[in-house]
């Protein structure tokens, strides 16, 4: 009798044992578990969300909610990301991003916790903010608790991150492709990375989960639309470029009033959420569909439901409530609000263009529909991403060729006018350098195969004088300056040199500093390098910088100087000058 | 030593993957509950939705009732009754566009739906666009239904019937009705209905057999007999139109119908030469009669077209006239007369080209019937 339940306990002890002993098994049921588990989580997400809305908002409920709710919802999740679940403000893809390049892959617990209770709260008050950025937060965070917890090793740890973002962005959007498409493309900044395998199993786990709990549904229901005629391309690059300057406005209006929220006293932090809310409240009273991510009217609006007056206002103030939402420190993200803004900019470019030529002209539908991938591609700037889930979203191909030409039109536009990425602008705000795909490594290896220790920072209330006699026998043409808050840049002897000639009575070298990167906006600009970047990037750094050495800086902070790379330590890793010393450059490679 | 490295590395994993299947069955649990949640509270807001649909529907608000039944739409998409609804709202509204791409999404899930396929012929056949009403009429007929199949198919086919017999096509009407009188059921009006198309559809004797039985079943029905005249009248058998007709009247004397077509079968029967029952000296002296009243149009008819007039039809009637005089036997005397009558008439009916006058009527019934 007792013989089954001690085979099957064995046999479940031998199978933990061999998955312990293969590193591809364990990988790839860790993938299944991730992707699974995700899935439940972001089910649990989305249904969560739904119910607190339901009761925020019941059938035949009064207009004042529309504006208490949001503005008490606010409140009360600002108070909870400040006192308990500081990492879980915003949308959670530029602190994904963080936690694997800089951060060794770790989420913590709460963090998912936290971001899971704060965003169900905000958005079903009626933030105009997303689901899917969070969602992509809490799926790496589950990837990376789950990893830490089997006692994985870091880069095992990180391999799995991007497992739990493609599974949860695949369940919260109910797109499985273009989920590993985003993954590959925004998080691991490479469509090449080994992870693909993986990401497509988590991936595909996790929208069974959706499917099977949600049914087979897609987000939006789309008409089956087509190109009316050839002429009507031109049509749809109009509304690139109409998608493209309003990315960019969306965009620039969001880290502009981000900025200023940043710039406000530190104990006011918890209260910043409240300006979104009220705003959105406000707006949300005479304007209801301008509250929570709005894809009901982004439906309607596909089914060729559309004024032309009301899509222009409703994209206008869905800009200015998302990116009011956003900035002032809300949870939630900007994929969904992307999607409506899009939507809304290609009803009215449609509308128009309708009114005009009525004959070679589709319904403003079919434009909203283009108009959705516009705006993701502008905004997110991921155009491979915006293709496929368009495609995915409303299940209709036809469309895709026009959606190809607004989408290039709309990343070029962008990428001229903004030349950070939203998340990378973000992330650089909160003083995190996450790397781009155009600073992978490339040619003979990274950073950290020519870096150096570096010699002691000169303090910043140094006169140029002293600093001058410092540097006097020094081998290197720059020697970093420390001011209060960390590394404040490097000063070349040149500099000093010319300070001195100059008259530098009472000169310190901050002032100096301060005067050089007078034309900066902000200190943050001195010339940097991470110890990831390629070797020719330093190259191409120290060439636009005119320095012979550059610090090696921490992407999670700027400020903390880890090591310098100078001209001829890079030259010799060419083998330029000759084999490279072991005993200087890689010496202080790892602080 | 590399097994043992990654037991070292891993001693959690059992642990782990504990936890994680403890924290996946809570996740179940939590999901499956709020699922169940939300699908009930959707379904029943889509059900309050529909329902204010109907009501909107009653008050002839179709307008209105089409936001509502879009609504219930968006809270069960899986119910099909709500686009149906939607549908024939919009129907009802005249936004027959937004109906038939409704209900085309309807049939993309069920093309063999009965329901839609009705709907959507509907649409269709408001459109004028019934060649393709007609195919959708068709599939409905023989598509799914779920309730009262029979009764829906026989309901849809009689409508196809009817829209057939506003465009006058009767070959196609006639393919719709064989079928109908084995489908449809045995009650009083369906075979009224029944008859009155193939009335329609031309084919008079079938109308004729219908409502003969009607009238063995029911002699008191007003409507049986009324019909089965006309049905007689129309194949030419005017004793037995009399007949019918005076039966109706006997029930219900008022009918203006039935007494205008009394009188004009009376007036057939008085001037008919081939009627049943009449001697030779009164069926000759009958079709001299109709032969004079043939050519006594030509020269009104002359008068009246004067720029038409030619002498080949002048000629045409004095020889007429003249073989009268000239015939060699009664019998042959009368078809001769009835004939020629015949002849001169379709002469006139081409240089005329006036519609038939009600004093004309039973003149031309007669000529018909004689030519048959």
């Amino acid at each position: 009798m007792t013989a089954t339940p001690r085979t099957l306990t064995s046999r479940l002890h031998s199978w933990i044992e061999e998955l312990r002993h293969s590193e591809n098994q364990l990988t790839l049921f860790l993938s299944l578990v991730v992707g699974v588990l995700v899935g439940l989580v972001t089910v649990a997400f989305i249904l969560l969300t739904g119910r607190l809305a339901a009761h925020m908002y019941p059938a035949g409920g009064a207009g004042w909610r529309r504006i208490l709710v949001p503005t008490l919802g606010s409140l009360f999740t600002g108070y909870l990301l400040v006192r308990y679940f500081p990492f879980a403000r915003g949308s959670g893809i530029p602190q994904t991003k963080f936690a694997l390049v800089v951060n060794d892959g770790n989420i913590k617990l709460r963090t998912i916790v936290g971001k899971l209770l704060c965003c169900s709260t905000s958005l079903a008050s009626g933030i105009a903010l997303g689901r899917e950025g969070p969602s992509v937060q809490v799926g790496a965070g589950v990837a990376s608790v789950i990893g830490r917890n089997a006692g994985l090793k870091v880069e095992q740890v990180k391999a799995l991150i991007p497992v739990g973002c493609s599974a949860a962005l695949a369940a919260a959007f109910n797109t499985p492709i273009a989920a590993v498409m985003f993954t590959l493309e925004e998080i691991m900044g490479d469509l090449h990375a080994t992870v693909l395998g993986t990401a497509v199993l988590s991936s595909a786990a996790s929208w069974m989960v959706l499917h099977f709990f949600l049914g087979d549904d897609p987000l939006f229901h789309v008409p089956a639309y087509r190109l009316v005629h050839p002429a009507e391309l031109a049509v749809y690059a109009v509304l690139g470029v109409v998608g493209g300057l309003g990315s960019v406005a969306f965009v620039k209006l969001l880290l502009g009033m981000r900025a200023r929220f940043l710039r406000l006293p530190a104990r006011t932090v918890w209260m910043h959420p409240v300006a979104g809310g009220l705003l959105v409240g406000l707006l949300g009273y005479f304007f209801p569909d301008v509250m929570g991510v709005g894809y009901q009217y982004v439906d309607r609006v596909l089914n060729g439901d559309a004024v032309l007056k009301m899509a222009v206002l409703l994209g206008a103030l869905k800009i200015v409530a998302t990116a009011t939402c956003y900035a002032s420190g809300n949870a939630g993200g900007i994929f969904g609000p992307s999607l409506f803004i899009g939507a809304m900019m290609g009803a009215a470019t449609g509308g128009v263009a309708h009114k005009l030529f009525p004959g070679v002209t589709a319904d403003p539908g079919a434009y909203a529909l283009v108009g959705m991938g516009t705006a993701f591609a502008g905004i997110i700037r991921t155009p491979f991403t915006s293709v496929i889930m368009i495609f995915e979203l409303t299940r209709d191909y036809t469309i895709i060729v026009p959606l190809m030409i607004s989408n290039a039109i709309a990343y070029f536009i962008s990428q001229k006018l903004q030349h950070a990425t939203i998340y990378q602008a973000l992330a650089a705000q909160d003083g995190l350098h996450l790397p781009t795909h155009s600073h992978a490594p490339s040619g003979p290896g990274n950073v950290t195969l020519a870096m150096r220790t570096s010699p002691p920072m000169l303090p910043a209330q140094m006169s140029v004088e002293a600093a001058m006699r410092q540097m006097k026998d020094s081998e290197l043409d720059a020697w970093p300056v420390a001011t209060d808050r960390g590394l404040g840049g490097m000063i070349r002897r040149a500099d000093l040199g010319k300070a001195i000639a100059a008259g530098s009575d009472g000169i310190t070298l901050g002032s100096l500093l301060d005067d050089l990167s007078a034309g900066n906006p902000t200190l943050d600009e001195f010339p940097h390098i991470h110890p990831d970047h390629s070797l020719h990037v330093a190259l191409e750094r120290m060439g636009t910088s005119g320095l012979d050495v550059l610090p090696v800086v921490s992407r999670a902070n700027v400020r903390q100087l880890m090591g310098i790379v100078a001209l001829d330590d890079v030259l010799r890793v060419y083998r330029v000058l000759g084999r490279p010393s072991r005993t200087e450059p890689g010496e202080g490679a790892l602080p | 030593m590399k097994d043992r490295e990654a037991v070292l590395l891993r001693p959690s994993l059992g642990r782990t993957l504990f936890f994680v299947a403890i924290a996946a069955m809570s996740l179940v649990a939590i999901d499956s509950t709020l699922a169940k949640t939300e699908r009930l509270e959707t379904a029943a807001q889509a059900a309050r939705f529909y329902g204010e649909g109907q009501r909107l529907v009653r008050d002839g608000k179709y307008a209105a009732a089409a936001e509502s039944f879009r609504s219930a739409i968006a809270n069960a998409r899986d119910n099909t009754e709500y686009p149906l609804a939607l549908g024939r709202a919009l129907l009802g509204a005249g936004q027959l566009e937004d109906a038939g791409t409704a209900l085309a999404e309807l049939l993309k899930a069920d093309a063999m739906a009965g329901a839609p396929n009705l709907e959507m012929a509907r649409v269709l056949a408001k459109q004028g666009q019934l060649e393709e009403a007609a195919f959708y009429y068709h599939r409905a007929i023989y598509g799914q239904w779920g309730q009262d199949a029979n009764a829906n198919r026989v309901a849809t086919r009689f409508e196809l019937a009817d829209l057939l017999a506003k465009r006058n096509s009767k070959a196609d009407l006639l393919a719709e009705l064989l079928p109908l009188q084995d489908q449809a059921s045995i009650d009083a009006n369906t075979q009224k209905k029944l008859a009155g198309l193939y009335l329609t559809a031309g084919s008079p004797a079938r109308a004729a057999t219908i409502l003969r039985d009607l009238v063995r079943a029911q002699p008191q029905d007003v409507e049986a007999h009324s019909g089965l005249g006309d049905a007689e009248f129309a194949r030419a058998d005017y004793a037995a139109a009399q007949s019918a007709f005076v039966a109706a009247l006997r029930l219900s004397p008022n009918d203006t119908h039935v007494q205008s077509a009394l009188e004009l079968t009376d007036r057939v029967l008085i001037l008919d030469p081939m009627r049943r029952g009449l001697s030779g000296q009164e069926r000759y002296e009958r079709s001299v009669h109709v032969l004079e009243l043939v050519a006594a149009k030509i020269p009104q008819c002359i008068t009246a077209a004067q720029a038409t007039a030619d002498a080949d039809l002048i000629n045409a009637v004095n020889a007429a006239l003249k073989q009268r005089v000239a015939v060699p036997g009664q019998t042959d005397a009368v078809e001769a007369n009835v004939d020629l009558a015949n002849k001169l008439w379709q002469a006139e009916r081409t240089t005329c080209a006036s519609a038939v006058s009600p004093e004309d009527q039973p003149l031309q019934l007669v000529l018909a019937k004689a030519a048959q």
